[in-house]
């Protein structure tokens, strides 16, 4: 059976994170729209008040109250206790959802390939920040072997973990999400890099993922094969996922009518998306992975 | 009606459409990420368009609606006409010149619209029917014998070319009869006479203006005939030529003439210009009223439509027409081909030229071997044969020298007169013998005789034209045996004394007695009294005129289209060039007789004879159609073939108009067509 999408050179083989790109992501950091509570320190400002060197405001001494917090400054001036509240600095969860249905092996890079590196790149940059990174694919396992990193010290294990990180799921998308909500009860960003190939439909799925009230981010990755699809003749698709076959010969017009159907397709996407306050973003494999995240990522907010 | 396995494989196709349905075009399987967008795109172009959901079915059913009109077409259903009756027929084509006038109702030739009614005859023929076609002008050719393949039948039916002869039915009707009765063969008593089939019932459709020559023996056996006319939808109107010749100066005193012959074939007069040409230049033009045919009293009354029906007794009208060609005849150094032309065109145009040539004069070489001959020399010196020409007397010991031997090889001499002599080889020319015999072992003497009467003078003959023998008296002769193919010219109670006898393309006379008789003493007494008769001076110029081609070197004669052209030029070449009047060249190799035989002259005009590679023209001929039979072109409704009068079918077979085949077959395509492109989705 032949396959769509013949590399030309095999970009499986290229590292994941190069150290070019490294260096350009050292300088971001990730950023939430929303403050979440974290469970260590960090280099985040929390809702809460906490140590750091930054003020946040005075309040009244009350019984119990730290005395090392007392602004003796102001007792002096003013006959009164007051307490000095500083910001506290907290670390971020940041999840990251890959995809690991077969659909994702297809593309040059292949869309799996593309979406690691994606992942790392952002994991990267949440290990710089002392975030709380956590990968994970959407392969519907109770069980996560996906460690939870911190700490730039942990980039090898990041890759180590993403190297290991195989395509070969058949669970819905809905599936895998729930038992991603399950697992994991954190709040901070979630970045889902999927191709939303999923003949059982994405909406639920995000709507789970809304409902955890995360900041959700959305990259639809798809291939330059199925952007602008160049086949010719009298062919029997097959699906690479349920093997359902759809028979077509293909004519200009055909062509141009998949076209509109993708376009109405990503169009819902980021509608549904938008609707629910989830950033949408679609990207093809042929865009350079620094590219994304330099540009089109910062437009969106998700790193600066 | 189709034969059981042709509708089987007809009622096969409904079925082979239907499964055709099933049948999944074979498609070359890819795999992809995901077919939701695909399967979304197709099922948004299928919803898209309206006719989708009836599409596929619509056009099966156009399919199978061709089908069946493709079967009703196989019925071959038609308004008109019904199958022929009879399961063996026979075409005969009438190809001779009169078929290529164009009086038919579309205009087209006479062969062009028998062809067409073949043609329809043809399809009307059941699939177990069998026919042949015969074609025919002076000449019959089977184009086609008995096969019950139509196309075939039709290939051979179109393949059939216009000539430019007369017709001939009789031989033609020799080939229908004895294939239509094949047990009949020429000799009944032969033990190798084998039945080689049952005779079988033929039916025989003529197609021919009826202008054809009388048909004397026709014993029909199995075959019925039906004639079926040609042409002439409305009266005939052609003046033609039917006459064109130069004549004999010999009979004129001097002057030459052309003499030409026009005949009208319509019923009114009809003026015609005719020009008369020398060359390429026109020497005479006149205008002349040609008379139509003479109507019998019996037909005053009737139509001009209803005469046609009795065009046997009215006679054709004509008109003679005499040019004096003496002074352009005089000055002529070369051989000069005359044109005759009628300047006006009309419905059959081969008649409206005729050709001729004048040659200029040239004695006749004639050689009289004789030691004393005093009768020979007197007649041979008349006025008269000293105009056409010039006579040498020898002696006879001249056959010995080496003059007359290369002289008698080369065909210098016309003809020679041997008197009481007999060379050694014959020469390559006609000759006389007077008293011996030609070698060779043709010629016999079979019986000595004396003092005998003449009983019987062959005046048919040319050479015997005008010779009256009955009062001649012969004192000693012998009789004569010629050889295979000889005449007798003249003939005595024993057997003939006088006969004509060919010799590879010369001809020899040999006379059973001498004139004069050389006794031992040296006396010359007469054997006869022939000399003293104006019998003898009229045979002496009969032969010279004859046998000495006296006639043909001072004008002409001319062929007959298709026949055999002798050709005797006036060196002997051994290789000639013959030009055609379109000017196609083609060489011809020396007969053993010293002429040369040409086979193609197939059209008229004037053909030309040279020595091969060389320029200068030798002779020239013409050959002309010149038949009242062909250029009288009203058609004849009956023809009669021996004693039987065949009627004409008046009425035309009405062609069938086959829209069915030609409308199934296109939308047959038309539907394939289709087939193709909705398989390949091209507009989907």
């Amino acid at each position: 059976m032949a396959k769509v999408a013949p590399s030309k050179k095999n970009p499986q083989d290229e590292p994941l994170l190069s150290p070019a790109l490294l260096a350009q992501l050292e300088r971001m950091e990730l950023v939430s729209r929303k403050i979440f509570r974290g469970r260590m320190k960090g280099e985040r400002r929390s809702k809460r008040k906490g140590q750091s060197v930054e003020f946040a405001d005075f309040r009244n001494y009350v019984a119990g109250d730290d005395l090392r917090f007392i602004d003796w400054n102001m007792y002096a001036r003013l006959d009164k206790l007051f307490l000095k509240l500083f910001m506290e600095e907290e670390d971020l969860h940041f999840y990251t959802l890959i995809d690991v249905s077969p659909s994702m092996q297809f593309g040059s890079p292949t869309k799996f390939q593309y979406a690691k590196q994606l992942a790392g790149a952002l994991g990267y940059i949440g290990l710089c920040r002392a975030d709380r990174v956590k990968i994970e694919a959407l392969d519907g396992s109770r069980n996560s072997n996906a460690p939870t990193l911190r700490g730039r010290s942990s980039l090898w294990q990041l890759v180590d973990h993403l190297e290991r990180m195989e395509s070969q799921s058949t669970v819905s998308m809905t599936e895998a999400v729930k038992a991603f909500c399950l697992r994991n009860t954190g709040k901070g960003i979630l970045v889902l890099i999927t191709d939303l190939m999923d003949k059982s439909g994405y909406e639920e799925a995000l709507k789970y993922l809304v409902a955890r009230d995360l900041d959700i981010y959305l990259i639809h990755v798809l291939s330059q094969e199925e952007i602008d699809p160049d086949i010719n003749g009298d062919l029997k698709l097959v699906d690479c996922e349920d093997q359902d076959i759809a028979e077509v010969s293909v004519s200009q017009r055909l062509i141009d009518r998949y076209k509109q159907t993708l376009a109405a397709f990503i169009e819902q996407a980021r509608d549904f998306s938008s609707r629910r306050g989830i950033v949408y973003t679609m990207t093809s494999t042929e865009r350079s992975v620094d590219r994304l995240v330099s540009r089109y990522l910062r437009q969106r907010g998700l790193v600066r | 009606m189709l034969p059981w396995y042709q509708w089987l494989i007809l009622g096969l196709v409904p079925p082979l459409i239907l499964s055709l349905y099933f049948l999944k075009l074979r498609r070359v399987p890819l795999e992809v990420p995901s077919t939701y967008l695909w399967t979304k795109t197709i099922e948004d172009m299928h919803v898209n368009s309206i006719w989708q959901r009836l599409r596929k079915n619509l056009l099966m059913w156009l399919q199978l609606l061709v089908v069946l009109i493709l079967m009703l077409a196989c019925l071959r259903p038609g308004c008109e006409g019904e199958k022929l009756a009879g399961d063996r027929f026979i075409f005969l084509v009438d190809k001779s010149a009169s078929m290529s006038a164009t009086d038919t109702e579309s205009g087209i030739t006479r062969l062009d619209d028998a062809k067409n009614q073949i043609y329809t005859l043809i399809d009307r023929m059941k699939s177990t029917d069998a026919a042949m076609v015969i074609s025919f002008s002076d000449t019959e050719g089977v184009d086609q014998s008995y096969t019950k393949n139509k196309s075939v039948l039709k290939r051979k039916v179109k393949s059939i070319q216009v000539t430019q002869q007369g017709s001939d039915l009789n031989r033609a009707l020799i080939a229908a009869t004895g294939l239509a009765n094949p047990g009949r063969t020429s000799d009944k008593f032969s033990n190798t006479d084998v039945q080689v089939a049952d005779a079988l019932a033929a039916t025989m459709y003529i197609f021919s203006d009826g202008a054809i020559k009388k048909v004397n023996k026709y014993a029909p056996g199995e075959l019925t005939a039906v004639y079926q006319p040609v042409g002439a939808v409305a009266p005939a109107s052609n003046v033609g030529i039917t006459t064109f010749s130069v004549n004999d100066q010999l009979d004129t005193g001097g002057t030459i003439e052309a003499f030409v012959r026009l005949q009208n074939s319509g019923f009114e007069p009809k003026t015609v210009g005719v020009s008369l040409f020398i060359g390429d230049q026109l020497t005479d033009a006149d205008t002349v009223t040609v008379p139509g045919r003479e109507i019998s009293e019996s037909n005053m009354s009737l139509g001009s439509n209803d005469r046609l029906a009795d065009i046997d007794q009215s006679p054709p009208g004509g008109l003679s027409l005499k040019f004096d060609l003496t002074s352009v005849a005089g000055v002529l150094e070369s051989a000069a081909p005359i044109r005759f032309k009628i300047d006006e065109a009309d419905e059959y145009l081969l008649d409206n030229e005729a050709y001729c040539v004048l040659n200029p004069s040239r004695l006749t070489n004639v050689l009289v071997v004789t030691d004393y001959n005093p009768a020979l020399k007197l007649a041979s010196s008349t006025d008269r044969l000293k105009k056409i020409a010039k006579v040498t007397f020898v002696e006879r010991s001249f056959l010995k020298e080496k003059d007359y031997q290369t002289n008698a090889a080369l065909g210098i001499y016309d003809l020679v007169i041997f008197d009481q002599c007999s060379p050694e080889t014959m020469p390559a020319c006609n000759t006389v013998f007077f008293s011996s015999l030609p070698s060779g072992e043709d010629w016999k003497f079979t019986k000595d005789l004396e003092i005998t009467p003449i009983i019987y003078t062959n005046n048919s003959h040319p050479i015997m034209f005008d010779v009256q023998m009955q009062s001649v008296s012969i004192l000693n002769g012998q009789i004569i045996k010629g050889p295979k193919g000889s005449t007798n010219l003249v003939e005595s109670i024993d057997g003939s004394i006088i006969a004509i006898g060919p010799r590879s393309g010369f001809e020899d006379i040999v006379i059973g007695f001498p004139m004069i008789l050389y006794e031992e003493d040296g006396d010359t007494p007469y054997n006869t009294d022939w000399h003293k008769k104006p019998s003898f001076p009229f045979f002496m110029q009969n032969i010279i005129r004859t046998l000495g081609s006296g006639s043909r070197f001072n004008s002409l004669l001319t062929n007959r289209p298709g026949k055999p052209v002798k050709i005797k030029p006036r060196y002997p070449y051994d290789e000639i060039d013959i030009k055609n009047p379109q000017g196609k060249q083609q060489s011809l190799q020396q007969q053993p007789n010293k002429s040369f035989v040409y086979n193609q002259a197939e059209e008229t005009g004037i053909y030309s004879v040279s020595e091969k590679g060389s320029a200068e023209v030798d002779q020239l001929f013409a050959v002309n159609l010149l038949d009242r039979l062909e250029s009288d072109i009203a058609v004849r409704d009956e023809l009669m073939l021996g004693y039987e009068a065949i009627k004409g079918n008046p009425t035309r077979e009405p062609a069938r108009r086959d829209f069915w085949t030609i409308l199934a077959f296109l939308a047959l395509a038309v539907l394939t067509l289709e087939w193709v492109v909705y398989n390949r989705r091209v507009f989907i």
